[in-house]
């Protein structure tokens, strides 16, 4: 019987006057890998951010492990044990790559060791003492995530991974979050490349002008590829 | 040989001394200024004021509570440490991601009452605070005579610099820092409280202040307006070094210190707006200032 590590009822959110998410329905359950598909602008990066804080302008209702997030600070909800990677990785320039891995606080046990990191992604090892905006687009994406794993954070929440990276290092990338997924990790994905995420997702979302339109399992995935593809643009 | 272009060795290094003690002041005052801008973005107009609150807080000790110079190295920037933590929590965090005008009208509004309030209470006229006595006399170097009060205000200066320099460029609290003035909500996302990070740099910052004005009370009066005369100019070496760099704006202290030194030795009446002719040359080469990022 899988529980509900995240569960979103009634999302809306706004940026200033613009009404961004109408009533966002989702739940990931523990140890899922769930994707959330759709157009640019469809609101899938301000429905992470709301999950995590940065978009403060919400309603409805948004609860972690049962715990209720609205209400919490910003600085309070990574505490919970969750992980985000933003779309444009976040990397800090004025850090070297080191500063950058070990910046976010951990928060409970668990979490990867510095050793433990540099031999996942051995890249960063022998650019610790670089600044961290120095790296390539993919070492980047690496160190992004490899920062949240050091923390401890059971629940990661990753807005376009792949975006902008050589098929390589995309290829790379998932063989990462597999393993994460194997290891009983929650993953909730943000992704335009689907055929990167069919390799991953238990289930996924689509979201269309701010609501959920549609959601289904994995292996429902192939008998929807022409409507999806379709609706996505690809 | 006694002299260099006319003017005598003990004139010119008197001179130069003069320069460091005055760039002493400004960095201590300008490198409090650089962190609160680099974080909070807001142009501190009460950092002045904060100057001269830190002398009259060690003024008040001595006077009043016969607490002497040492203890009051220690206790006057606290004190104002604490005087600004208030002044962050309670009036300049309702201001947060709003226009940085509002921060510095609000903070010339503070400077302006603090200052007032002073000048009602005490006067204009500045009161004297003598050097405590281990620091009293002087060495004679050969070349100058090199009062020792002045010389450990050098020194101090150079102190609190560098750990200043220390606490943001080798801890944790420090990589806390540089990453919250980077992307604040970013760093806060991760866990880290940003809103406390803030409020405790605001206090250092006025915390700095009122260091330099204990270490200012034995060479200038403590008054009133003592602020106001170096603050103008510390804004103007801010703004040369880059604002928000702080390496940039200590740098900038001692250097304009000399400059100012160095006017003063070849064209004395040029001295007063010296620092302002290198501001403006700087900005029309270089508006983003010596050290900071284009």
């Amino acid at each position: 019987m899988t529980s509900a590590m995240l569960e979103i009822r009634g999302l809306n959110a706004w940026y200033g006057e613009s009404h961004v998410l109408h009533g966002v329905d989702l739940v990931v359950n523990e140890g899922e890998t769930v994707t959330m598909l759709g157009r640019n602008g469809a609101g899938k990066t301000t429905a992470l951010k709301s999950v995590v804080g940065l978009v403060r302008q919400r309603t409805g209702s948004i609860t972690f492990k049962g715990k209720d997030l609205m209400g919490l600070p910003l600085h309070h909800v990574a505490r919970k044990g969750i992980g985000f990677v933003p779309e444009d990785r976040g990397i800090y320039a004025s850090l070297t790559v080191l500063e950058n891995l070990m910046l976010p606080p951990q928060f409970t046990t668990g979490g990867l060791s510095i050793k433990d990191i540099f031999k996942l992604f051995p890249n960063l090892e022998e650019r610790k003492s670089s600044q961290g905006t120095k790296l390539s687009g993919g070492e980047q994406q690496m160190l992004a995530i490899a920062r949240i794993l050091r923390t401890g954070a059971r629940f990661l929440i990753l807005d376009e991974p792949t975006e902008g990276l050589s098929p390589v290092i995309v290829q790379r990338i998932g063989e990462i979050l597999k393993t994460l997924r194997d290891d009983g990790m929650t993953v909730l994905l943000v992704e335009q490349n689907f055929r990167f995420a069919k390799r991953l997702a238990d289930r996924f979302y689509v979201m269309e002008d701010g609501l959920i339109s549609e959601t289904f399992s994995a292996t429902e995935l192939d008998s929807r590829m022409g409507a999806l593809q379709t609706m996505l643009g690809v | 040989m006694d002299s260099f272009l006319g003017i005598s060795y003990p004139a010119l290094f008197g001179q130069l001394m003069i320069g460091l003690i005055n760039g002493s002041f400004y960095a201590l005052l300008s490198l409090g200024l650089a962190v609160i801008f680099g974080m909070l973005h807001v142009v501190n107009f009460a950092h002045g004021a904060q100057y001269m609150l830190g002398a009259f807080v060690a003024w008040f000790l001595l006077n009043k509570l016969d607490i002497g110079y040492w203890p009051a190295l220690l206790i006057a920037p606290v004190t104002v440490a604490i005087f600004g933590a208030l002044i962050e929590r309670f009036l300049l965090s309702r201001l947060r991601g709003k226009d940085p005008i509002y921060g510095l009208l609000l903070t010339f509004g503070l400077a302006m009452t603090l200052e007032g309030t002073f000048q009602y209470l005490y006067g204009s006229s500045g009161r004297t605070y003598g050097v405590p006595s281990a620091l009293t006399g002087g060495l004679n170097l050969g070349f100058m005579y090199l009062p020792i009060y002045r010389g450990w205000v050098i020194v101090a200066s150079l102190i609190v610099c560098v750990a200043t320099w220390c606490l943001i460029e080798k801890t944790k609290v420090g990589m806390y820092l540089r990453a919250a003035t980077e992307k604040s909500l970013q760093t806060q996302s991760f866990g880290i409280n940003v809103p406390l990070l803030i409020t405790l740099t605001y206090a250092v910052g006025a915390g700095l202040a009122a260091f330099a004005g204990v270490l200012a009370a034995p060479i200038y009066q403590v008054g009133a307006l003592m602020g106001q005369n170096i603050i103008i100019v510390v804004f103007a070496i801010v703004v040369i070094g880059g604002m928000g760099s702080i390496f940039g704006a200590v740098a900038t202290a001692y250097l304009l210190g000399l400059v100012e030194a160095i006017t003063k030795i070849y064209y004395p009446q040029g001295s007063s707006i010296a620092v302002f002719v290198v501001m403006a040359v700087v900005l029309m080469i270089r508006p983003a200032g010596l050290f900071g990022k284009e």
